[in-house]
């Protein structure tokens, strides 16, 4: 019997599921690089990684080179999270099928 | 449910598809591919033909100019990628300077400061002492090492064609003492129009349609 509330609701908005599956491609990903390749204003992007950040999935690293670069990386608990939404979307899938 | 699993279904393909956008970053176009390859095999050609045959110039070419006939095809070959790069940018809607571009620029760049350096070096002098062979060996040879260090996030049709460069220009030297022919003198062209045509055109026909059916396109990094 498939539970839909195993589905993380954090991850499962659009927005967020973007940037998660951004930062699991990559180590670390700058700000910058982020909003270029999602398209997204930096107000949404702040938001969505603030919310992610506050649910401790996102870890945040600024520097200051020529100039400060914030750049964003997932932690071991958003790693974890993200597998097991792909595994609760998986088991969706597979379910159905039969 | 079966809405349920459509909507999973869907998150999984923008999932998949955002992870490749990311993971895998095709330095070299199809028909960027196409381009340098028919551009190659016209110089290569045309230069064969002056040296070899009746339809030439009335002069044979020399080791300069020899070397700045392939400075205009990489010239060339270079803007066309930045047009095809370009178009896809503006058709996608995504920034022409890409961070898997920026990425790929950043593995690529230092293994192109020999062939620079011994490409000015041979402008120079080197092209005194007939130093074609050697500038062809060094040119493939790290064309095809930058192809490769963008192995983890490249596909494979890309690593393919970085392997193929690199093991032609070992075997370059060793071929040219081998084997004695009439169209000994020619070996550097001849080399270039094998290498930088005929290889890239393969390339372009594999990758054409579908963007690389014909290989399994999966990064070397998973």
């Amino acid at each position: 019997m498939l539970n839909f509330d195993k589905l993380d609701k954090a991850i499962h908005e659009k927005g967020r599921l973007a940037i998660m599956t951004l930062l699991a491609a990559r180590p670390s990903w700058p700000f910058q690089d982020l909003k270029a390749e999602l398209g997204m204003s930096d107000g949404n992007l702040i938001t969505h990684l603030r919310t992610l950040h506050k649910l401790g999935f996102v870890a945040v690293t600024k520097e200051v080179r020529v100039r400060p670069q914030t750049s964003y990386s997932l932690t071991a608990k958003g790693r974890g999270a993200f597998k097991d939404y792909l595994d609760v979307l998986d088991q969706i899938v597979r379910t159905v099928k039969k | 449910m079966n809405d349920e699993r459509s909507k999973a279904e869907e998150h999984l393909r923008v999932i998949r598809s955002l992870m490749e956008r990311a993971t895998i970053y095709r330095a070299i176009s199809a028909p960027t591919a196409l381009v340098a390859g028919l551009l190659s095999i016209f110089a290569g050609g045309a230069i064969f033909l002056n040296n070899e045959t009746g339809f030439n110039i009335g002069v044979q070419i020399t080791s300069r100019e020899f070397a700045f006939v392939w400075l205009v095809v990489l010239l060339i070959s270079l803007m066309a990628n930045a047009f095809f790069i370009r178009r896809e940018a503006l058709r996608t809607g995504r920034p022409f300077i890409s961070p898997a571009m920026k990425l790929a620029l950043r593995a690529i760049a230092p293994c192109l400061l020999i062939p620079l350096s011994v490409t000015v070096w041979f402008l120079q002098t080197g092209y005194l002492g007939n130093q074609e062979l050697f500038l062809v060996a060094v040119c493939t040879g790290f064309y095809g090492l930058a192809l490769l260090s963008t192995n983890l996030f490249a596909p494979r049709s890309l690593a393919l064609l970085g392997w193929a460069f690199l093991l032609t220009s070992v075997a370059i030297p060793v071929l040219d003492r081998a084997i004695e022919t009439d169209f000994s003198a020619d070996t550097p062209d001849l080399a270039m129009g094998v290498t930088f045509g005929l290889y890239h055109l393969i390339y372009a026909a594999c990758t054409w349609s579908g963007r690389g059916v014909l290989f399994s396109e999966k990064s070397a990094a998973e």
